[in-house]
């Protein structure tokens, strides 16, 4: 049991009570359900509390009877005067539904939201899907908007974006491996050994429509760069039906570019995939769309 | 390679039995492979190269993740990727850790001439041992699972170890202690096995996967590095492993048929020679004679009678 007298320890309170005399919770294999709910409440051990579904108390009508007599996560017990029930309530255990405190127990009016706060977002209190600024379709929802309107864009003469009517038809997204981190690895021989070269995935459809098998070179390019690498011709990307229209994603490593083993070796372009990428940040997170883009691919 | 209190079982090509066999009992150990939960993230195959000591070596991009088309003299451990097609029209990538498989019945040891240059440890590990070896390969042949690799500089084979030196001190293998997700385990075969057999039946029996099952070839009497696959029936398709993993025949042969029989020979030999002393008694000394005197005397005849022959 933790306490708050410094005698126990626990570094984030969230993992309270995820190693007991038992041994460690996230180990236990208990396939019981005694609800008939899915619940499974000895598998493994689910933070906080070993609680499975969080704010069940929303799974109660005000007066504490659950909303579905079916299917019945906690109610309230009152000879007892707690919640009980198959999952840990995520509720104040001993406050009767008399009291009135709203299930939301994170939010100060203790109820969900449909409208956020005033300034929490940028781009107003509904949350809304807008479309990447280089995508191949129109929001279907509302095409006449199809991107986000406050999306920050950088507003040099490289910041270009280019559209499926130039020929930009591709998705390309950006990611990294496993056996690289960032840019440093690649000038580390063990991490070389294992993948020695840049690469751009291409899905087996698209590269027999390109004639072109794995390990050719490929020529990508988007509205503000070129990258140059070797293809991996791979199943595991496929064509997607966006729209009704057959769309080809491909996929780009981001871990090499300029100097490296490789490169010093001549084996590959000294480019780097970001200067694919469009610098356009979400309003919000500030996370770059490097995720989503358009491109044009050919053989090198 | 320092190996700690590792017991041996058998000897390559050595006549009589293993020194101290018996004297402790050891554990049989073993490795678990759970294909399953494996991320191919190549941490085991840095592991081991970082722990033997092996150097970088240039590899190419080939249109795949896998690093290498197969293990290597200085990579002893690799994961193989392949793309595996349903019928339902999804795809499995699968990804089997390729390594020594640390036969019961070892086919490589059964092969080897060199006395000493293959032991198998009573916990099943089996070690080459370099200072011993010939480089005739015999070993390559022998292996049903195309493990041991030549080295054309030293002129010898090198093959994982199973870490027998960290495994003698009462540590785990490289690999195993760096797996991030725990599809590496190590311990005593009767337990990996019983661990591979609980996951393989929580495949079949909760995760859909109806010919999931342990890979554990008794073949060749069991392997020390077993595998939980999702599907049993079909091991080809993790890059190449064989269904029903056998020693070729002609090391069965040299091994239990022609190696006795010609040391039966050989022994035969000395009683052979004293009945043939006693028989035949012992070989009348010769004249001593270089070649040239022999090759006169015997081919040319002698002067003298046949100038007497000569008519008067």
């Amino acid at each position: 049991m933790l306490k708050d007298d410094g005698s126990t320890l626990c570094g984030n309170w969230l993992y309270s009570g995820s190693w007991t005399e038992a041994g460690a919770m996230s180990q236990r294999r208990g396939t019981d359900d005694p609800s008939g709910l899915g619940v499974y409440p000895n598998w493994a051990w689910s933070w906080p509390a070993n609680r499975r579904v969080m704010y069940n108390r929303a799974s109660c009508d005000p007066s504490g009877k659950p909303w579905d007599a079916e299917r019945r996560q906690i109610w309230w017990n009152e000879p007892a005067g707690r919640w009980v029930g198959v999952d840990v309530p995520d509720f104040k255990a001993d406050s009767a539904p008399k009291d009135h405190m709203g299930p939301f127990i994170m939010n100060p009016e203790g109820i969900g939201r449909l409208f956020g706060p005033l300034a929490a977002f940028q781009d107003g209190p509904f949350p809304e899907f807008y479309e990447p600024i280089e995508s191949p379709i129109l929001n279907p929802l509302h095409p006449k908007q199809s991107t986000n309107p406050v999306v920050q864009k950088f507003k040099t003469p490289l910041d270009k974006y280019g559209s499926p009517s130039e020929g930009y038809t591709v998705i390309c997204t950006t990611y990294r491996l496993t056996e690289h981190y960032h840019y440093w690895t690649k000038n580390n021989p063990m991490n070389v050994e294992l993948v020695p070269e840049p690469f751009v995935e291409i899905p087996v459809e698209l590269a027999g429509e390109m004639g072109l098998s794995g390990g050719e070179r490929v020529k990508v390019s988007s509205a503000r760069g070129a990258y140059i690498a070797k293809a991996m011709v791979t199943r595991r990307i496929r064509p997607m039906l966006i729209d009704g229209k057959k769309t080809y994603q491909i996929g780009i490593p981001i871990h090499w570019g300029y100097r490296g083993i490789a490169e010093d070796a001549g084996r590959t372009a000294l480019t780097s995939a970001n200067l694919l990428s469009p610098t356009v940040i979400d309003p919000n997170a500030y996370t770059p769309e490097f995720k989503g883009f358009l491109v044009k691919i050919e053989k090198a | 390679m320092p190996t700690g209190m590792l017991q041996i079982r058998q000897i390559s090509g050595h006549v009589g039995s293993a020194p101290g066999a018996g004297v402790q009992r050891e554990e049989e150990v073993c490795k678990y492979i759970d294909v399953t939960t494996c991320i191919g993230c190549k941490a085991c195959e840095v592991a081991c190269v970082e722990w033997n000591d092996m150097p970088f070596q240039q590899t190419t991009f080939d249109n795949t993740y896998q690093t290498m088309p197969a293990t290597a003299w200085n990579y002893w451990n690799l994961i193989k990727f392949n793309e595996q097609p349903r019928e339902d029209g999804t795809l499995q990538w699968l990804m089997r850790k390729d390594q020594c498989m640390h036969c019961e019945d070892p086919g490589c040891l059964r092969a080897c001439p060199a006395d000493g240059a293959i032991v198998q440890y009573t916990n099943g590990i089996v070690d080459f041992q370099q200072e011993n070896c010939i480089g005739c390969q015999y070993c390559v042949s022998g292996c049903p699972f195309d493990i041991p690799k030549f080295n054309g500089t030293t002129k010898k084979v090198y093959k994982c170890t199973l870490c027998s030196d960290r495994v003698g001190q009462g540590l785990e293998p490289a690999c195993i202690k760096s797996c991030p997700t725990g599809c590496l385990k190590f311990g005593t075969k009767a337990d990996m096995r019983a661990l591979a057999d609980s996951r393989a039946r929580q495949l079949r029996e909760h995760s859909g996967f109806p010919n999931a099952g342990v890979y554990d070839p008794p073949s060749i009497g069991g392997t020390h590095v077993i595998y939980v696959l999702h599907d049993v029936t079909h091991p080809e398709r993790y890059g190449g492993l064989p269904a029903n993993p056998t020693i070729p025949p002609a090391f069965t042969i040299w091994k239990r048929v022609a190696k006795p029989i010609a040391l039966a020979l050989a022994l035969l030999a000395a009683p052979v020679a004293f009945f043939h002393y006693v028989m035949e008694g012992p070989k009348e000394p010769q004249p001593p004679s270089g070649p040239f005197s022999t090759g006169f005397g015997e081919s040319a005849p002698p002067s003298g009678p046949a100038e007497r022959e000569v008519p008067r």
